[in-house]
């Protein structure tokens, strides 16, 4: 069985085509959701998932999270005591390896096959990582999906028998898409894809987290927002619930409790409205990139689906609404569209008798091309002008040629610089990789190179130089420039990861509540430290009782008492 | 791409204009044809998809456009993959209050439109008609903006006087500028662009003052037809020309405005060759120095009325005659070559040296009979090296400093000075049995066969290596001939000028074609051989002058051994120099990476 699998920034979840319909697999906590949060306890061992979150509030150097942020780069987190560095990769992979953990105990057999989501404006190095993340989780990555054609699916685009015009603007924790696509015949065509990587609920949170440190800052003796990584995991998780409760109530406090003391700061709607103007403009641009490109008529969309937590703020819902002058659909929850998207990408891709036949097609949401070089009329030299070789928004896969030929009678070797952007300047750009290939000397400048870049289904780019004159052929797999990951390397990692010890799973629900009675215990001063603390060692003590019916009576209490304190548990 | 089978035939359907058969011919072979499964069968689907559409999406632009409609608030003009409504389609889900903010935009559109088409001009009235309907609310709304956009494209593009003040407004407002090359860009927003465009160029002509603006001016206003001939006939470069071809492509209606005449005039010179200012001056000053030569025959001061008057006449009369001897008899048959080839001329152009020899045979043998005959043949030798000059192409543009051994005429002269001044040295000795007609000819041989060496040399590379080595063998063999020959015929007194001018011409093969040699051991090898060809060859001259000949005409002269030796220095100087100037224009010119 193929599951899918959405790997988000604040979480993931885990999906499968059964029975005629695609349904999310809950994880050893009962949820359907699971926060992207990896952390180490004392002991060195392994705590994903809402636990983990927990610890992020209350071993801020233990925990790790949004990391999908950080996907394809080099930046290593350093957890634990003894400050193992994981790579982003290899915490996305931990996490894929509770989620199929908990697929398997679901399903009761063992899963090899996944579906991986990501968002259709990743790049290709991020690509490669999601799906090495895969790899080392020991999954093998049938393929990746778009998050936004995941969602059209998810709202049974596939279903329609009639053409439909979706427009998909997903608002997740850390990236906003937008996609516009269109069904007919039973082909689901992705006409337009675009994006920006850098926008998500986060940063609406980073807009609270701003107001409060400017409020409390000097009283808590902070010279920077993120200078304490206690104080600003606090802040973060307490602007987060403040943000969630401002989507259904007119106000909400921030409350910190810092070296004894407890510093608040009260938000009202019209203020956290006013003061995330800018970003709610941000929204508009990928928007209008994306319907010019489709060349798709604004009046002719038949849907506008919401997908992705942040949507749930009316500021954004209210925004969209003023877009289109219509109200968005919104009849999939829009935290789990994506999930049950890739479910029904696994039905499709295993071929189910229960799906209709559909195919899709997708694009590549941006340029890709080589960094080339003129001369001017004056004989001086130009360099870094990208030429695109396959332009945004082509149907994928697509493989097209160029073209090229030295400047230099006298050249021996050309160099390609392979680049992905829009902009007209390399500098702009994102450079994947370069490759050399030799020229007769002598005559170089009457030479001519065909570049051709193949661009697979799969968002992985392959590009091949060829000279017919000499015959030469060098070929490029783009691969991470700085390592290039054999095989070997990768089962290296797979096995140092699997040695991180798991505990069993019967012991989540247990741990996911110790955590969070930690962070509330962090959190908290006086009488209701106290108080938290006595009933955080009852029910260490219960627990090790070993007593099934009185642990599970003192955890029915103690999950009662936070949730007076605390507010409810939120995914 | 699509193979054997024809676009219609890759997707099993007849060829037809309807989009929605053509959507379902291609779902239905996609089908068949997975892009998971086939990626190569699937690009060819997906082109043989898309070209059918816009073949069918071109149909229907036309009856698309033969039924215009108000151009306010205009249809969006299809892409080439275009998205159709289909009638039996569901309405979309209606808006909150589409009519409010329709109507709203509505309004304000029409506004702007009648301050447009009003009477009287009344810009401010215009930008705040402008402005209030680029801020107001409605255009929050991403269907109305669409509208709008087009709207304002279509009517800014019938407007486009009145309009100019608000173009920059509008262009930055729905950022067409930088939507330049993207295909979503509506035809009107284009025509929008292209005049600000124009506007921008017009007013650069009036702000800076260099060629190109000159050249515009000069375009634009009406002139003397012979002034601009004469103008366009004596400067070497052309900014006309360069402003024609700029406006034809990047500014149509200025190039529209231009009068009609001027255009076919210049296009009309773009096709004749004309002479360059350069060689309108070294024709000058050629034709001046032989009338002097000539002219130094008479003697006495009471002449000099005549003679300048004579110096004059043949002067003018004979730049005359260079200059529509380059017109017409190198230029033009140039032009028609270098029109059926890119590139350097073939072989029968690459031994444009050749006749300079020949030519410098008859001047030699002349030069004892007919003195102006002499004349008239250097002149013909002359031609023949701007011809070499000229086919092998312009010079290039000079620039000082480092560039100076760059420009080919620099390099030619330090190349060619030694030869120049041995050649001097030698005409010094033999007194007038040279006679200065052979030495122009030579010095011009020379320098024909250094501008005709890089065509020569890219004839020479093609050649392999083996026919190469043939060639430098024969060049070899045809030095040490001389040298017998020179040996033998030296009591011939005929032979002289013959034997002269044939090892002239040796030594500059010697000297020609070591170059194109691979470098490496070889290259030394061969070019020592040659070196010591050409060395043998001048020793072997010298001294079957010495050895023949009125002993009493060399006894003032220095000693065979002195000139022998004074050649080595100079042919060392010159190689030498080559090398180094060689050398450092490959290095100026390796490649950054």
């Amino acid at each position: 069985m193929i599951i899918g699998i959405d790997l988000g920034t604040t979480n993931s979840a885990v999906g499968i085509w059964r029975d005629g319909k695609a349904e999310l697999i809950p994880n050893s906590l009962g949820h359907v959701l699971t926060p992207s949060a990896v952390s180490l306890d004392d002991q060195g061992e392994l705590v994903v998932g809402l636990a983990a979150r927990e610890r992020q509030v209350s071993h801020p150097g233990h925990t790790a999270t949004a990391f999908k942020r950080y996907m394809g780069s080099r930046k290593a987190t350093t957890l634990g005591k003894k400050r193992q560095a994981f790579l982003p990769e290899e915490l996305s992979a931990l996490v894929l390896r509770s989620l199929k953990a908990d697929a398997e105990a679901f399903l009761g057999e063992p899963v090899t096959d996944a579906v991986i989501t990501v968002p259709a404006y990743f790049n290709d190095r991020q690509r490669q990582a999601t799906r090495r993340a895969g790899q080392l989780a020991g999954l093998n990555v049938e393929r990746l999906l778009n998050e936004p054609t995941a969602a059209a699916l998810a709202y049974g685009i596939h279903q329609k028998d009639v053409e439909t015009r979706f427009l998909v603007f997903d608002l997740g924790g850390g990236t906003f898409d937008v996609s516009v696509l269109e069904l007919f015949e039973g082909v689901i065509e992705v006409r337009a894809s675009t994006g920006d990587n850098q926008l998500g609920g986060e940063d609406f949170n980073e807009l609270l987290i701003d107001m409060f440190y400017k409020a409390n800052s000097k009283a808590m003796e902070l010279h920077s927002k993120q200078g304490n990584p206690a104080a600003y995991q606090r802040m973060r998780d307490q602007a987060e619930r403040c943000r969630r409760k401002l989507s259904t109530e007119p106000e909400a406090t921030m409350k910190l409790a810092w070296k004894d003391q407890e510093y608040s700061h009260t938000v009202t709607e019209e203020q956290f409205a006013k003061s995330a103007e800018l970003l709610i403009e941000r929204l508009r641009s990928p928007v209008l990139r994306a319907l010019r490109d489709s060349g798709i008529r604004v009046d002719t969309l038949n849907e506008i689906v919401l997908v992705g937590g942040a949507t749930r703020m009316p500021i954004v819902r209210r925004a969209v609404t003023k877009m289109f002058g219509r109200f968005p659909a919104a009849q999939v929850n829009p935290d789990e569209a994506v999930a049950l998207g890739a479910a029904i990408q696994a039905g499709l891709k295993a071929r189910d008798a229960g799906l209709r036949e559909v195919v899709l097609t997708d694009v590549c949401p941006y340029s890709l091309g080589v960094g080339t070089s003129e001369r001017t009329p004056g004989g001086a030299l130009r360099t870094g002008i990208f030429a695109p070789i396959i332009e945004r928004n082509t149907l994928i896969p697509a493989s097209r040629e160029r073209p090229f030929s030295p400047l230099d009678d006298k050249q021996s070797l050309v160099t390609f610089t392979i680049y992905q952007g829009e902009s007209r300047n390399v500098v702009d750009n994102i450079a994947l990789g370069s490759m050399s290939i030799p020229v007769p000397p002598g005559r170089a400048s009457q030479t001519v190179v065909n570049v051709r870049f193949t661009y697979d289904i799969n968002g992985l780019l392959e590009v091949e130089a060829h000279i017919p004159e000499t015959g030469e052929r060098r070929e490029l797999l783009i691969m991470d420039d700085d390592t290039r990951i054999s095989a070997e390397e990768v089962q290296r990692r797979r096995e140092s990861l699997a040695k991180l010890k798991v505990h069993p799973r019967d012991d989540d629900t247990n741990r996911a509540l110790i955590a969070r009675g930690e962070r509330c215990y962090e959190q908290s001063l006086g009488e209701r430290r106290e108080f938290i603390s006595r009933f955080l060692s009852q029910f260490v003590t219960v627990i090790e009782s070993q007593d099934l019916r009185a642990i599970e009576q003192a955890r029915v209490q103690f999950t009662k008492a936070l949730d007076n304190l605390d507010g409810e548990t939120f995914l | 791409m699509t193979g054997s089978l024809s676009i219609w035939g890759v997707l099993g359907i007849g060829a037809t204009t309807d989009m929605r058969e053509i959507r379902r011919a291609y779902a239905r072979q996609l089908k068949i044809t997975h892009p998971e499964d086939d990626a190569s069968g699937f690009q060819e689907l997906r082109f043989a998809y898309e070209r059918a559409m816009q073949l069918a999406a071109q149909s229907t632009l036309e009856a698309a456009e033969a039924e215009a409609t108000a151009p306010a608030m205009s249809e969006q003009v299809p892409k080439p993959v275009p998205a159709p409504v289909p009638h039996d389609q569901p309405p979309p889900v209606p808006a909150i209050a589409p009519d409010e903010e329709l109507r709203e935009a509505t309004e304000l559109f029409s506004a702007l439109e009648s301050a447009l088409r009003a009477e009287l001009q009344d810009l401010p009235a215009e930008r705040r008609a402008l402005d209030r309907l680029l801020q107001s609310p409605a255009l929050q709304r991403l269907d109305i903006q669409q509208r709008v956009e087009f709207g304002l494209a279509a009517l800014l593009a019938d407007r486009i006087p009145r309009s100019d003040q608000l173009l920059y407004a509008v262009v930055t407002y729905f950022e067409w500028d930088k939507r330049e090359s993207e295909g979503s860009l509506p035809v009107a927003a284009r025509q929008v662009l292209a005049h600000l465009g124009d506007i921008e160029f017009l007013s650069s002509i009036k702000k800076i003052d260099d060629r190109n603006t000159r050249a515009y001016q000069r375009l634009t206003t009406p002139t003397w037809p012979w002034l601009r001939w004469l103008r366009a006939h004596l400067s070497a470069h052309h900014p006309e020309l360069e402003m024609l071809q700029y406006l034809s492509h990047q500014r149509p209606k200025l190039f529209a405005e231009i009068p009609r005449e001027t255009v076919m005039w210049w296009q009309r010179f773009a096709q004749r060759p004309g002479p360059s200012r350069v060689l309108f001056w070294l024709g000058l000053w050629i034709s001046v120095l032989t009338t002097l030569g000539y002219g130094s025959g008479h003697a006495g001061e009471e002449h000099w009325r005549q003679h300048m008057l004579e110096v004059l006449a043949s002067g003018v009369g004979i730049t005359a005659l260079a200059i529509l001897a380059k017109l017409y008899v190198l230029d033009w048959p140039t032009l028609l070559l270098h029109r059926h080839w890119n590139g350097p001329p073939p072989w029968k152009i690459a031994l444009c040296w050749l006749p300079v020899v020949i030519v410098a045979v008859f001047g030699a043998l002349s030069t004892q009979t007919f003195g102006w005959v002499a004349w008239i043949f250097a002149i013909i030798a002359c031609a023949a090296a701007l011809w070499a000059l000229y086919v092998t192409g312009p010079m290039p543009r000079f620039r000082w400093g480092r560039d100076l051994l760059e420009v080919r005429a620099v390099r030619v002269l330090l190349r060619n000075l030694p030869f120049l001044i041995y050649l001097l040295v030698l005409q010094g000795q033999a007194g007038e049995k040279f006679g200065t007609a052979l030495l122009v000819t030579m010095g011009l041989a020379l320098f024909a066969s250094a501008f005709g060496r890089p065509v020569q040399m890219h004839y020479f590379m093609r050649l392999i290596p083996k026919v190469r080595m043939e060639i430098l063998v024969c060049a070899l063999l045809g030095v040490l001939t001389l040298g017998a020959l020179v040996l033998v015929l030296r009591a011939n007194e005929a032979a002289k000028p013959w034997l002269i001018v044939f090892a002239l011409a040796m030594t500059l093969l010697c000297r020609a074609l070591p170059n194109p040699l691979p470098k490496g051991r070889n290259f030394e090898s061969w070019t020592f051989a040659l070196f010591m060809g050409g060395v043998i060859a001048s020793v072997v001259i010298t001294t079957a002058f010495r050895l023949d000949g009125p002993v009493g005409e060399y006894n003032e002269s220095p000693t065979p051994l002195m000139l022998f030796v004074v050649f080595l220095i100079l042919a060392a100087i010159s190689a030498i120099g080559r090398e180094m100037v060689e050398t450092h224009r490959a290095i100026r010119l390796a490649p950054p990476s």
